[in-house]
């Protein structure tokens, strides 16, 4: 088997794990996208054996190195914009905690009552609408918008709480 | 407005506020706590969004990119290479040119002198001439505005005489003079002192050379 044949068994094994990893830390498809491809395209470059029972956590552990160098290099500004974590070294460490806290918390979207307050969240979250686009979608107040907001965060909190 | 509604506010647009606000507000507990929480949340909608995005196909198209790449880069340092290798190339024929060159002009010297020898007369040796070993095959030979001395540097080995100047301007000076092999010594002093500025005698092997003429300046 050549390198770049067991190279290649790696990306299809890993790649989507590696690649959630990287959306987690820096909520960019394309930023992530690049992230494993650059993990990859050194490794292709001067490929050390990996073995088998440690590829995973060398590979997520380059994924995480990675983004936070990426999180690192950016001004304060900009990690409020992309919403990056500040606490970088603390927070982040334990990725298997980091996990298990985002499915509770993607749980508790499902969750949130009353309806609009997971509207508000879906919509600014995933669909990227700023509070002020919301607030003229719903026809209320921004003010109006960051009580139903923190009304969800607060649920959500208590989401967490119960892990 | 309390500080979590300014906190929201201000993510709105983060870079309108400076380095400093933001750590004013994030220096609040309850600011950063809902910070890090709606950070978590999009990490979670941005995790459960990357499952349902990775299919097969975007894997397979992102190893095909990572190939592609690599390829193309191979492909720059091969091309690099046959630059380089041009390059080479080009040196080497360029010193084989050089060496060529060099060799032909060696070879051609001895045809420069060879053009001022008139080919009218076949190189018939006469035997009363003692062919000396400097000068192989005595060919015709013109000179054309050449200096005295070098005329008889020639013409001393061929006839294995000495040269005495009596003068220091006389081996400076010029003519044009057509010289055959079949010519006996005798002969040569003999037309050369037609040239009135030139006077030349034999005693025993050696010339005595005397010029009057002004030469002209070397050229």
């Amino acid at each position: 088997m050549t390198d770049q044949s067991k190279l290649q068994k790696l990306f299809k094994q890993h790649y989507r794990q590696m690649y959630r990893l990287a959306t987690i830390l820096l909520h960019d498809d394309a930023e992530s996208k690049d992230v494993v491809h650059d993990i990859f395209a050194y490794l292709l470059d001067d490929y050390t054996d990996l073995r088998e029972d440690t590829a995973e956590s060398y590979l997520l552990t380059s994924v995480r190195n990675r983004c936070l160098n990426v999180i690192r290099k950016r001004q304060i500004q900009e990690r409020i914009e992309h919403l990056y974590l500040l606490d970088l070294d603390t927070t982040i460490t334990p990725t298997e905690r980091l996990e298990e806290e985002l499915k509770a918390l993607y749980q508790g979207i499902s969750q949130l009552e009353p309806p609009v307050c997971r509207d508000i969240i879906i919509q600014h979250f995933r669909d990227g609408m700023t509070f002020k686009e919301i607030a003229c979608h719903l026809d209320v107040s921004e003010t109006t918008v960051y009580k139903h907001l923190r009304r969800a965060l607060s649920q959500l909190r208590t989401h967490l709480k119960t892990l | 407005m309390n500080k979590t509604d300014l906190l929201l506010q201000m993510m709105e647009q983060p870079k309108r506020y400076t380095a400093e606000e933001w750590q004013e507000i994030l220096a609040n507990d309850e600011c950063r706590e809902l910070y890090t929480l709606m950070s978590k949340t999009q990490s979670a909608i941005d995790g459960a969004h990357a499952n349902e995005e990775v299919t097969d196909d975007m894997i397979d198209a992102e190893w095909q990119r990572l190939i592609r790449e690599k390829q193309e880069v191979k492909i720059e340092k091969y091309s690099f290479l046959k630059i380089a290798a041009m390059f080479v190339g080009i040196l080497m024929l360029s010193g084989i040119a050089y060496a060529a060159i060099h060799f032909i002009s060696h070879n051609n010297a001895p045809k420069e002198q060879d053009e001022l020898i008139t080919k009218s007369q076949p190189s018939t040796s006469d035997s009363q001439i003692s062919v000396t070993d400097t000068i192989a095959i005595p060919q015709p030979k013109l000179y054309d505005n050449v200096p005295l001395g070098e005329i008889f540097e020639e013409l001393s080995n061929y006839y294995n005489v000495k040269v005495v100047y009596k003068n220091e301007d006389a081996p400076r000076l010029r003519l044009f003079y057509q010289w055959k092999p079949e010519y006996t010594l005798e002969r040569v002093v003999e037309m050369l002192n037609n040239f009135d500025w030139i006077q030349i005698q034999v005693e025993n092997d050696t010339l005595f050379i005397r010029t009057t003429a002004i030469p002209a300046k070397d050229c």
